[in-house]
């Protein structure tokens, strides 16, 4: 089996929650939210277009640029303020939790080409520790003594500087690093001769990697800011969560009980956009207020992007993120405010959208109890085992151990019901459709208390089914 | 020369069901009513691998292709598959989480990955649209 498509990969992709299952809501999908309204062209014509520039969020500002594309952009990037082009750095140089120093060079190119005193601004304004990290594994740098020991073609490799007492080269790296390091340390010189002795100094004497791992920590502290968490807190969002003290705060009738969230009703619109309707219309609340809402659904988003495996320059991973949360806060907000649209205005407004979230999850947990149990009818240590990957949060493998061992006992609608059940994101089956005499599965997200309710009868049919087979 | 097409030699059917339901389970998200084949067959020195991406009605139909001269790769066959599987798989992911603009040339064009070097193409067809222009140039056409 090849690598990319082998069972760790699979699973791998299952674990992402919103890209191995084929899913479709019912609801339009937005795209606002996550990608800002940053008009470039309203940014260039402005009378002070740098100022109108700077004024954008950093994470905002980088967004708008990864969707337009950089390359298209250019003529806004010589606006960006130093925040905002640290930003940038943050989000694409790094691959896997390293420094990539082909990515950084991707951006500083462009900056390049814009002239190479915007290479040298650009480069200046990065944290030191970014400066030393880049150049770090390439920099050698030698004193007069150590030079003429050198052969003479060693000695052309390198580069005087102007005191004539030091030499450099680009130790390592392709034609790219090579390019690169000329081209920025050519422009550093004329600039500012004596950061480049102290740069080169300290990116060849300084031990390999203190720099990178010292610059690591600034970088995930400003990311956390955006709201990019650590991949453990990012996790802890579909861990456990007692949803009850939430749910009787705001029930009217403080009782919780499946049967109360299940409702008859079938709306065509997404309960919280009904919500973010009244809020707007009534008056209550004011557009800064709807504005800092919509940002903490894109926080919320960025939040779970983690454990979702999805990198902070994929928008259109975080975006199929951010329809995933919506749906999911939309059905715990109709559930806490009992389909009452007044209630949920101040329901939105008073609870974060991460602890509506995270009481949404917790209602389908409650039916993923019940299904373990039922399913240990069936095969006692494989439920066991589905029990235990549940909740240590190991959704992918989850997924993998029922279509492995379950889907011979229940068949294969029953199997992806289970399998949407168990999502990270839980789903309900949509439909069935066959092609070519394969059967496929079709989702929806859970985004009504109608889909909740789709998924508990449908869960509770299959369980007594697959109970009555084995008692038989 | 004498080339002889042998599709046995690089898959089984099983293999082959196995591997679409893999990029399926991976990529499914992206896939509405779309789903997976693969086929491949060796020619002579040259293994050629498709993964098309298809509708039932044929109206988006995607063949992506990767060949290569495996033998010149210092290769084994079966080393040489999943190489261009994993290939046309990173293809696919860029592809599909990049919303799909990422297009491959439609004649063949050459790249290089570790060193190795192989072929790519591909271009998506409307068969079903193409099907219904050929039955109204042929005359048979219910449309109007």
């Amino acid at each position: 089996m090849t690598a990319r498509l082998s069972e760790d990969a699979v699973i791998h992709s299952l674990d992402t929650g919103w890209q191995s299952l084929v899913w479709k809501s019912h609801f339009p999908m937005k795209s606002g939210g996550l990608l800002p309204a940053v008009n470039f062209k309203a940014i260039l014509d402005a009378k002070d277009p740098v100022a109108a520039a700077q004024a954008v969020p950093r994470g905002d500002m980088y967004l708008a640029l990864v969707s337009e594309g950089p390359e298209d952009a250019l003529e806004v990037l010589p606006l960006l303020s130093s925040e905002q082009f640290v930003a940038i750095i943050d989000h694409e140089a790094w691959q896997d939790g390293r420094l990539s120093v082909y990515q950084a060079i991707r951006w500083l190119d462009l900056y390049k080409n814009l002239g190479p005193e915007q290479l040298y601004r650009r480069f200046r304004e990065l944290d030191e520790e970014y400066q030393v990290a880049l150049l770090n594994p390439f920099i050698e740098m030698v004193d007069e003594e150590a030079f003429e020991t050198l052969a003479q073609e060693e000695q052309d490799k390198f580069t005087a500087m102007p005191c004539n007492t030091l030499w450099w080269r680009v130790k390592d790296g392709d034609e790219k690093v090579q390019e690169f390091v000329h081209s920025m340390i050519s422009a550093s010189i004329g600039e500012d001769a004596a950061y480049v002795y102290s740069l080169l100094g300290m990116a060849a004497m300084l031990p390999p990697n203190e720099q990178e791992a010292l610059i690591k920590q600034f970088r995930d502290a400003r990311l956390e800011e955006d709201g990019f968490v650590t991949k453990e807190e990012s996790l802890s969002l579909f861990s456990r969560y007692d949803g009850e003290p939430l749910y009787r705060r705001w029930a009217s009738n403080a009782d919780q009980d499946q049967n109360k969230m299940v409702s008859t009703s079938d709306s065509s619109a997404l309960f919280l956009d009904l919500v973010l309707a009244a809020a707007s219309t009534s008056g209550q609340v004011d557009t800064v207020a709807l504005e800092n809402l919509q940002r903490s659904f894109a926080y919320l988003a960025n939040s779970v992007s983690s454990a979702c495996n999805v990198a902070p320059d994929d928008v259109n991973g975080l975006s199929s993120l951010l329809q995933q949360v919506r749906f999911l806060v939309s059905y715990g907000l109709e559930v806490l405010a009992d389909g009452d649209t007044a209630k949920g205005v101040e329901i939105l407004f008073s609870e974060y959208p991460k602890t509506i979230f995270q009481f949404a999850l917790s209602t389908v947990d409650a039916i993923r109890s019940e299904a373990i149990s039922r399913l240990q009818a069936v095969n006692h240590q494989t439920a066991q085992r589905l029990d235990l990957l549940w909740k240590s949060g190991k959704y992918g493998a989850a997924l993998w151990l029922i279509d492995r061992e379950f889907l011979d006992v229940l068949g294969f609608e029953a199997c992806e019901m289970v399998k949407g059940l168990f999502n990270r994101f839980p789903m309900v089956q949509d439909e069935i459709i066959e092609i070519d005499h394969i059967k496929r599965a079709r989702f929806r997200p859970i985004a009504t208390r109608q889909d909740f309710s789709t998924l508990l009868t449908g869960v509770r049919k299959i369980m007594g089914v697959a109970g009555n087979e084995v008692l038989q | 020369m004498n080339m002889t097409v042998d599709h046995a030699k690089v898959m089984g059917s099983e293999q082959k069901k196995t591997l679409a339901e893999m990029l399926e389970r991976k990529y499914g998200s992206w896939l509405g009513k779309r789903y997976f084949e693969v086929e491949g067959h060796l020619d002579g020195p040259a293994l050629y691998l498709k993964v098309t991406l298809k509708t039932a009605d044929r109206s988006f139909v995607y063949p992506i292709e990767a060949r290569m001269l495996y033998a010149d790769q210092d290769m084994k066959m079966d080393q040489a598959r999943d190489f261009l599987l994993d290939f046309i798989d990173a293809y696919l992911q860029e592809y599909l989480s990049g919303g799909e603009e990422t297009y491959l040339t439609i004649d063949w064009s050459s790249y290089e990955c570790d060193g190795i070097e192989l072929q790519m193409r591909g271009q998506i067809l409307n068969e079903k649209l193409e099907e219904l222009a050929d039955q109204w140039m042929n005359g048979s056409s219910t449309l109007n």
